[in-house]
């Protein structure tokens, strides 16, 4: 239990890093559509990188969430339950539909940049992305199967 | 479970991409460091260049960079063993939280070795001390402590389902 409650700590940290990223979309807009406007003619996707970059990060910020929720839910009840299943699914959805989204859009900047070392690199990242979410897709599967040898478990006198 | 094979499948393919790249790699390397021709190297999503610098420098990086690499492949081998473990209808069993247990082990020795190693690197191409947080010890990390837990929970199953069995 203390390396889910590790775990749950630099969740907790990277929600707050997130709402701190979003806070400064907020307050510092200016400056980003200054950035944005003077290198959309150099990259790929041009001017809609920061709102792609945007709806990305939402997407990760509301998979943290779920997680941190699973994480707490595990601390206080247990793995095997149903409700930690659930929010499993939920946050292993999350993670699989982010690294497809990402693993399509460097493929797409792949074949239309010249840096394509780079983008090799980061195309493996995002498939380990999309592959952990699958993994915990399986994972919340198993985790029912585990609830059923608990509750059997717990039954026997 | 149709998903897992869609898994299994997905992992092989992942896996056996790593392998040429790896082996790309280490074809490309040792000529490209005898032939002092431009050359960047990938790194966990980061790109190191190379280029023009003192041989003994790149070697010293080269071996940073293949190291963390190398525990990067061990560990997918990993998961990929794993997966092919589960598609055999085994669950819960020591084989298995064994195999979380490492591939978490793996992954914070990932997290923590590729944010010293490129502090080192830095270090060798800018002479400079550097620190820098980024996002791939913080991933790295959370996968090592999220495949620890899982071992232990498996660990645990796995003790449920023998005492389930042992029952009568």
């Amino acid at each position: 239990m203390v390396k889910i409650k590790i775990l749950l700590g630099i969740i907790t940290l990277l929600i707050v890093v997130y709402i701190l990223h979003f806070l400064s979309y907020f307050f510092l807009a200016d400056y980003f559509a200054e950035i944005s406007k003077s290198t959309e003619s150099k990259i790929v996707f041009g001017k809609y990188n920061l709102v792609i970059g945007l709806i990305q990060s939402i997407v990760i910020f509301f998979g943290l969430i779920i997680s941190f929720k699973c994480m707490y839910e595990i601390i206080k009840r247990g793995f095997f339950t149903k409700t930690s299943k659930k929010l499993m699914y939920v946050a292993g959805i999350i993670f699989l539909f982010s690294g497809l989204v990402a693993l399509s859009l460097d493929s797409i900047r792949l074949f239309n940049s010249a840096n394509q070392g780079t983008l090799i690199g980061i195309l493996f990242m995002d498939f380990l992305l999309a592959l952990i979410g699958f993994i915990i897709l399986i994972i919340s599967e198993m985790s029912c199967i585990g609830f059923e040898i608990k509750s059997e478990n717990d039954l026997t006198i | 479970m149709k998903s897992l094979s869609i898994l299994k499948t997905l992992i092989n393919i992942y896996y056996y991409l790593m392998l040429i790249a790896f082996s790309i790699g280490l074809i490309t390397a040792p000529i490209l460091l005898l032939t002092q021709k431009k050359y960047d190297v990938s790194f966990l999503g980061n790109t190191i260049d190379l280029t023009g610098i003192a041989i003994w420098k790149s070697i010293i990086a080269l071996i940073l960079i293949g190291g963390i690499l190398f525990l990067y492949f061990k560990s997918i081998q990993l998961i990929k063993n794993s997966v092919n473990h589960i598609s055999k209808g085994a669950y819960f069993t020591e084989y298995l939280a064994g195999n979380f247990k490492k591939i978490g082990k793996l992954f914070i020795m990932i997290g923590i070795g590729a944010t010293v190693a490129k502090m080192v690197i830095t270090l060798l191409l800018e002479s400079q001390i550097g620190f820098s947080l980024d996002s791939t010890l913080f991933v790295f990390i959370i996968l090592g402590l999220f495949f620890l837990f899982l071992s232990e929970a498996f660990e645990k199953a796995s003790q449920l389902k023998k005492e389930n069995e042992l029952t009568i």
